[in-house]
């Protein structure tokens, strides 16, 4: 890849502990960036497994992103705010859950690590929720292109189920028009916040819906107070991950993070030309992409059948 | 131009430190460079070691070993269809780089004996190692076969040993490729002086890889300030992250 542009320049990443070309990481900031773009999802999804492909070793990889779900939380987030599409007290209630599913990620995070079965947890977790995600959306956005069916008309049909009514601690969110129990935006958080540190994804394709049908809140402010969330626990999970396992590469997040800026301009001008039901699909048939690629690697007899950990 | 090279060796040995020369009085070893900087553009290095040794009949042997680590071999396994780290081998305190060069021609009984006891060439080096396994794990060879293969495979071991080359009948040089994958830390050169067999010299040179510049300052600041380090690398995420909202091409 680096020889198209002409240039290798190595650079050593000094967390890491790699030499790698950095037009390689630029190129995967730039790519991830585009798809953000394109999509108006994070991105993390893809960026986790393919440093690790990289050579990227898997803790430095998740910790790392955390950084960058801050960077591409924060550039998103500021559009709602101005458009005052943010309900910041769901937002809040959501961080409270949002930081105990960190902390109880990083405490798994160290325990899948201490007992050597990293890559299988991280894979399993990421085929399980790039699945069932992939599968829900293409459905989803089929059925919406052959039945010509506006989304919204499909939310309000949704009422929140009957189990979630009857749970205490009960809140009015005024700016959403709610009156739920605190455990769910609590519990929805709690989600996030897990995702967020052990597999370094913002999980905003499972917020979002999480929050229209198990919320019921309004599809307009939704988006804007997921990442407004997702920021806030990216924060604490950056923290974490640098204070416990110093696993943030400050360089490598920086190359990502550019690349990102700069993928995500052109991702924005084709998101124009795809739009809806067409791109979901898109959307749906990359993230089914990745998770068969990293089901191959689990189910099928490995081209090599040991691994090397060092201590 | 080979006067210049032996001109070059003769001021390297000029300048060693007395502690590098072997019990015996024969065998004198140095490191042109005995601090590797690693920059951000590290992109690998080489070592020469040259050496000096009085007795032309005598056989000398380098080897240079990096920081030693616990390094476990996990060997993949069917488990419920899917193919799960199932057996280990625990290796205590393996280099984490591994080269030698010896200049012996045949190789008598004793005198592999000799390198047995000494960790020169990989199966001496895993004859001397301590490990643990996993339950009812029979067969140490393929763990071992792996350990050895993992390591060549990310350039820190090498199938082929370094050569020593003889400039004059005393005089040699022997060059170590260090890769960018190298961990960084004290490395460690020894040199054995021997002599019908047998090993009658050994000395020990040491060398330190270690981040400098900009990689060191990053990597002190994250291990030893890790909450500022942390608080830095957030504020360029969210200057960075501001930046890109504000200049976002609008539709």
């Amino acid at each position: 890849m680096p020889i198209v542009l002409g240039v290798v320049m190595q650079i050593y990443l000094p967390i890491a502990e790699i030499s790698i070309p950095v037009e390689m990481i630029f190129l995967l900031g730039a790519f991830v960036g585009f798809v953000s773009g394109v999509f108006g999802v994070g991105g993390g999804f893809l960026t986790t497994p393919l440093l690790i492909f990289m050579g990227i070793p898997s803790a430095v990889a998740v910790g790392t992103q955390g950084c960058q779900l801050v960077a591409s939380g924060v550039s998103g987030v500021t559009s709602y705010w101005r458009r005052g599409h943010v309900d910041f007290m769901v937002g809040t209630i959501m961080l409270v859950g949002g930081i105990g599913g960190s902390l109880v990620g990083i405490v798994f995070f160290q325990f899948i690590k201490y007992m050597g079965q990293m890559d299988l947890i991280i894979s399993l977790l990421y085929i399980v929720l790039l699945g069932s995600i992939g599968i829900m959306m293409l459905f989803e956005s089929i059925f919406t292109m052959f039945r010509k069916k506006s989304v919204k008309s499909e939310f309000n049909r949704l009422k929140a189920p009957s189990l979630i009514s009857k749970l205490p601690y009960k809140m009015r969110f005024p700016r959403s028009k709610l009156y739920i129990s605190a455990l769910v935006p609590v519990g929805i958080g709690f989600v996030s916040g897990f995702l967020v540190s052990t597999m370094g994804v913002g999980g905003g394709f499972l917020l979002v819906p999480a929050m229209i049908y198990i919320l019921g809140m309004p599809p307009l402010l939704v988006a804007g107070t997921s990442l407004f969330q997702i920021v806030f626990t990216s924060i604490f999970a950056t923290i974490m991950h640098a204070t416990v396992s110093n696993s943030v590469d400050i360089l490598l997040a920086i190359f990502l993070i550019l690349g990102g800026v700069i993928g995500a301009q052109f991702g924005v001008v084709v998101s124009k030309k795809i739009t809806g039901a067409r791109a979901r699909i898109i959307l749906a048939l990359l993230v089914l992409g990745v998770c068969t690629q990293l089901g191959l690697q689990l189910f099928f007899h490995p081209s090599d059948l040991f691994v090397m950990v060092i201590q | 131009m080979k006067l210049l090279r032996v001109l070059i060796v003769l001021s390297v040995v000029a300048v060693l430190p007395c502690t590098a020369s072997a019990k015996t009085g024969d065998l004198v070893i140095g490191v042109a460079n005995n601090h590797i900087d690693v920059t951000v553009g590290f992109s690998g290095s080489s070592i020469e070691v040259f050496g000096d040794r009085r007795d032309k009949e005598t056989d000398v042997a380098i080897i240079m070993e990096g920081p030693r680590k616990n390094v476990t071999i996990w060997q993949k396994d069917r488990l419920i269809g899917t193919w799960v780290n199932r057996y280990y081998t625990k290796f205590k305190a393996m280099p984490t780089y591994y080269n030698y060069a010896i200049s012996v021609q045949g190789f008598s009984s004793s005198l592999l004996e000799a390198m047995r006891e000494n960790g020169i060439g990989h199966e001496a080096l895993l004859y001397k190692t301590k490990t643990d396994k996993s339950r009812k794990l029979k067969d140490e060879k393929v763990f071992q076969d792996a350990l050895l293969r993992k390591n060549e495979e990310l350039g820190v071991f090498f199938q082929q040993p370094a050569t020593i080359k003889f400039m004059n009948d005393n005089f040699f040089r022997v060059r170590f490729y260090l890769p960018p994958s190298a961990p960084t830390g004290e490395y460690k050169i020894h040199s054995f002086l021997i002599k019908d067999g047998k090993i009658v010299g050994k000395t020990i040179e040491l060398l330190t890889v270690e981040q400098v510049g900009l990689n060191a300052f990053i990597y002190k600041a994250a291990h030893e300030y890790s909450f500022i380090y942390a608080l830095v690398c957030i504020f360029l995420a969210l200057f960075f992250g501001w930046l890109a909202g504000a200049i976002r091409v609008r539709p």
